[in-house]
């Protein structure tokens, strides 16, 4: 099951995860559209200072148990991607995917391993 | 709009973002540090680090064409490895991201960093016991600087 969320009016995607099993071991990735502005960016059309806009937190769940948690600056690229491996998911078990920006947007993705 | 804020409410009040370690009241003071030892300071209160070559970073070969889009695979074979911190040494803001692992994560990563210019990119990784280990690889950057601007505007 999904419940991707388009962040009101920020124009952020949901975020994409697969979980490929290999045994005892899974391997998580994920891809999160956001802009992970840094700051230091001015628009070329305006000239106006883009202001910084980039994930801090981003934490990877299965039920209460955290398998990855992650405090990001905003030299992560645009879009982040992620990806690790657990020998804590195994096919069934319900994943979660929450980020929360600098700016107090976030999101979360919800699925189960198959 | 209402269903925006409800959501907003209740992720903010799940514990899922909390910090697994009791570690970084630091971390706030590390993620503006402006050099790769105030930031190690501000997380490992300048404990000492033994470098570790079962720490490896991956970069895509020898040098990479665009600083905005550094791919680095990140991996150890340290038993009870529970945080990584990966560190651009020439950044405005060296310390790019730290990373907990909870029960049964390896450490084993894959992510993307923007890096201002060449320099060693840094990997420090503490176990359950915690030590502290450390690594580096030379990243060598032939195209643009991936922050923009900012490390002009900021050097």
């Amino acid at each position: 099951m999904t419940s991707p969320r388009r962040n009101g009016g920020n124009k952020t995607a949901p975020i994409l995860a697969r979980v490929h099993i290999d045994g005892d071991t899974a391997r998580v990735q994920a891809i999160i559209p956001h802009p992970m502005e840094n700051g230091g960016r001015t628009n070329p059309l305006t000239g106006e200072p883009i202001p910084a806009h980039f994930i801090t937190e981003v934490a990877f769940r299965k039920g209460d148990q955290v398998l990855l948690r992650a405090d990001w600056s905003r030299a992560v690229s645009r879009n982040p991607y992620l990806a690790f491996r657990t020998t804590a998911l195994r096919r069934g078990d319900v994943l979660d995917v929450v980020w929360r920006d600098n700016l107090g947007d976030n999101d979360r993705l919800r699925m189960t391993v198959e | 709009m209402k269903r925006r804020t409800i959501l907003k409410i209740l992720v903010a009040s799940l514990p899922w973002l909390k910090p697994l370690h009791a570690v970084a009241a630091g971390i706030r003071e590390a993620f503006s540090a402006s050099s790769l030892e105030a930031a190690q300071a501000a997380l490992h209160s300048g404990r000492a680090q033994v470098n570790n070559d079962t720490i490896v970073i991956e970069a895509p070969g020898d040098t990479v064409e665009d600083g905005a889009v550094v791919p680095l695979r990140i991996s150890a074979n340290l038993p009870g490895a529970r945080t990584i911190d990966v560190f651009a040494e020439q950044n405005p803001f060296p310390l790019v991201a730290r990373f907990e692992l909870g029960p049964g994560t390896l450490p084993d990563i894959e992510t993307r960093i923007k890096m201002a210019r060449s320099a060693y990119v840094w990997v420090t990784v503490e176990t359950d016991g915690g030590a502290l280990y450390s690594n580096r690889r030379y990243v060598e950057i032939v195209g643009a600087g991936g922050c923009g601007t900012l490390a002009e505007k900021e050097a």
